[in-house]
């Protein structure tokens, strides 16, 4: 090394050997990147009820500094059974399984602007999903803007929601009266039009450089044709011949023609410098709609950065509702209000849930996570009232893998 | 949300630092912030000086007892930019002659004395680039009682670091200051660039000149503080490892540039080659100032 050479340019020779320093060659343009990401989900109910696998690609766009797009598409294949309906047996209630007749596809786009300046930022999401018994299209424009020093936040948005719902049978099984047509067709006398508008307010506070508060307030009212048209309820009076079964003693699932619901959430974040970063979540969430149904959550997450670029971010959540006025998993005799649905997702239950998410990025350019979540719905769980059963306990399990790439 | 300003002022590496970062919410700049913060507290454990527990002092026992010593890919990276500041100063830019400062007291300027010439050909032959073998994996002396010191280096090498720790992290606009070592990140969100004081070396709280700086780096060697003056001959802290004493000509160098490890070791050259450092800049060709120690000054940024 004694030899000392006189480059021509010692300015290049200089920024040669610096840029040749591991972590020094980036720069700003890198910053606000294109990326893409993809996601896999696969969702499996106990007793081999529903299962989803959902793939999901989305392309983010940065046009300029204060503009961006992102394209987003998902598919999701259902296949599987679930509960039609129940009927009494021995003073309990005894379910009635769609069979392994679900094979349903999702398809899904949505495309997003976003658009940021002094004032705040502005958003709007324009998408369509269609299944074979499914069709919606919807739009949310959102705003934020900031104030107090930008120590407070101000979120509002509102979202529209058009969807047409029917049912489909197969034949066979199912061929009553339906000489000849083989195949697939739409079932008759259920089904319709619901709109569903959605406004939200809410409002951001920093309490200081590690934490803020969040509390959002959303208000929604669903019209049209609210009811489920696969599903059945258990009406003893009734002597026509509920379709497909060829019996009598049920009835479609019927219910109000409006909802209105409001949810509140209050969420508290705090970051905690001494340990590597970590982040605390606090949710807690409360829900209730004119049907009556009345809900709290509770959610909590912790996420971990370890070394080396991985993170690890464990979460618990509690749930509890109370039925829907008009619920019950069976009938016994008329309501005066001519509702009627055994839909379990309207039942008094309660659910714990929790899960791990592992992620690990590579060279600040590509990013992989892992996901496993398990949850347990039980009817005893809930801490609110109303009507249920334990025939609707299940367990479901969620396992997903991500992927982000940034170019 | 609109971007604000944070600030995270703290003290690594001996002196003030402080990052500023505008982000769309606290958590998004904290999480910068400790990212950057923790990065840099990660070169000081590893190339201080001070601690002994460092990777540098390792390598300092090591070089005490003319030892080889196994190095990392990054220690070899930092070796081979040090190889080429000694080959681009003819010698003058050497991480071996801070031996040297045991014949110079600073701190103790108005005692100061000359030391003797035998004793600075004593401390002489511990210095020395040439005396260093080194590969991507290995470190070796060839003569005992050498010391290295990332000093001139490390700081500004650090600073780069976190302008590429806020990218990954999609942060683009902001600054950071390690001791005067300033390397900008981003603008000012509207595109407006930051403006930054460099210091009048003859009067500390006075400023020379502001520049106006929307990305790249800039750092200065050389300060007032730190000067010293014997026999009515003012010196500066900075050591010619040929001569073993200080440079006496010129007070401060500020540099800018795209990367602030360049724009440091550009003023520390400059420093180093004295009446001929002038001249070295302009060849170099980045923006600079200069000023001597009788208080001339100089350089395209005076003109800006």
């Amino acid at each position: 090394m004694a030899v000392i050479k006189r480059n021509k340019s010692a300015l290049s020779t200089l920024s040669l050997a610096a840029l040749a320093l591991p972590g020094v060659m980036a720069s700003a343009a890198d910053s606000d990147q294109y990326s893409v990401d993809t996601l896999f989900s696969r969702y499996s109910e106990s007793q081999n009820r529903m299962k989803i696998d959902a793939y999901q690609a989305s392309a983010y766009l940065p046009l300029t500094d204060t503009l961006n797009f992102r394209v987003n598409g998902v598919k999701d294949v259902v296949t599987g059974a679930s509960p039609v309906t129940y009927y009494p047996a021995a003073g309990k209630a005894k379910m009635i399984m769609s069979g392994a007749s679900i094979a349903d596809v999702r398809d899904a786009v949505d495309i997003s602007a976003s658009y940021t300046n002094n004032l705040g930022q502005f958003g709007v999401d324009v998408g369509r999903s269609s299944e074979n018994d499914y069709n919606s299209s919807f739009f949310n424009i959102d705003s934020k803007f900031d104030f107090n020093q930008k120590n407070t936040t101000l979120a509002l948005g509102y979202g529209f929601a058009s969807d047409n719902v029917w049912a489909i049978d197969h034949c066979p099984p199912h061929c009553e009266g339906m000489v000849g047509n083989e195949g697939k067709y739409r079932r008759s006398g259920v089904g319709g039009d619901k709109q569903n508008h959605q406004g939200l307010i809410g409002i951001t506070q920093l309490l200081d450089k590690h934490s803020f508060v969040q509390a959002n307030l959303t208000y929604s009212y669903s019209g049209g044709y609210l009811s489920d048209p696969y599903k059945a309820v258990y009406a003893p009076w009734v002597t026509e011949p509920y379709p497909n079964y060829a019996d009598s003693g049920f009835m479609h699932d019927t219910r109000p023609g409006e909802k209105h619901q409001i949810a509140f959430l209050t969420r508290y974040v705090r970051h905690f410098s001494n340990l590597n970063s970590a982040a605390l979540h606090l949710d807690y969430r409360y829900y209730a709609d004119t049907w009556n149904i009345g809900a709290h959550t509770f959610e909590l997450s912790w996420n971990q950065p370890i070394v080396d670029h991985w993170s690890i971010t464990p979460k618990f959540r509690y749930y509890s509702q109370n039925a829907a006025e008009f619920y019950q998993p069976y009938y016994t005799s008329q309501r005066t209000d001519g509702f009627y649905s055994s839909d379990y997702r309207l039942a008094r239950f309660g659910s714990v849930s929790g899960g791990v998410q592992i992620e690990k990025q590579f060279f600040s350019k590509l990013s992989v996570g892992f996901a496993i979540d398990f949850y347990k719905r039980d009817y005893s769980y809930s801490i609110n009232g109303g009507a249920g059963s334990p025939v609707d306990n299940f367990t479901f399990s969620i396992l997903s893998a991500n992927i982000n790439y940034k170019f | 949300m609109a971007l604000q300003l944070f600030k995270y002022p703290f003290t690594a590496m001996g002196s003030p630092c402080e990052i500023q970062l505008y982000a769309a919410s606290v958590s998004d700049a904290a999480a910068v912030a400790q990212s950057i913060i923790h990065d840099i507290e990660r070169l000081e454990s590893k190339y201080s000086r001070y601690r002994p527990d460092s990777f540098l002092a390792e390598i300092n026992r090591a070089a005490a007892k003319a030892r080889k010593i196994a190095i990392d890919d990054e220690t070899a990276s930092l070796l081979h930019y040090a190889q080429t500041c000694y080959e681009q100063s003819d010698g003058l830019f050497d991480i071996s002659s801070g031996v040297l400062r045991k014949l110079w007291d600073f701190k103790q300027s108005d005692a100061m004395r000359i030391p003797n010439p035998e004793h600075i050909q004593r401390v002489l032959q511990y210095v020395g680039w040439d005396k260093v073998r080194w590969t991507s994996s290995s470190l070796a002396f060839s003569a005992k009682n050498m010391e290295l010191d990332f000093g001139g280096i490390v700081k500004e090498y650090a600073a780069d670091r976190a302008a590429s720790i806020a990218y990954a992290m999609k942060l683009k606009y902001g600054i950071v200051n390690l001791g005067g070592d300033i390397r900008v990140i981003g603008p000012h969100p509207d595109g407006s660039p930051w403006r930054i004081g460099v210091q009048d070396p003859r009067h500390k709280n006075a400023v020379l000149k502001v520049v106006a700086l929307e990305h790249g780096a800039m750092a200065s060697s050389g300060d007032y503080e730190r000067c010293i003056q014997i026999n009515g001959q003012r010196y500066s802290h900075i050591l010619n490892p040929q001569t073993g004493f200080p440079v006496n000509y010129l007070a401060a160098v500020t540099v800018t540039s795209d990367l602030c490890v360049l724009a440091g070791s550009a003023s520390t050259i400059a420093m180093l080659k004295a009446d001929q450092g002038m001249a070295w800049l302009s060849d170099l060709g980045l923006p600079h100032l200069w000023v001597t120690v009788d208080g001339k000054m100089g350089g395209d940024l005076v003109d800006i």
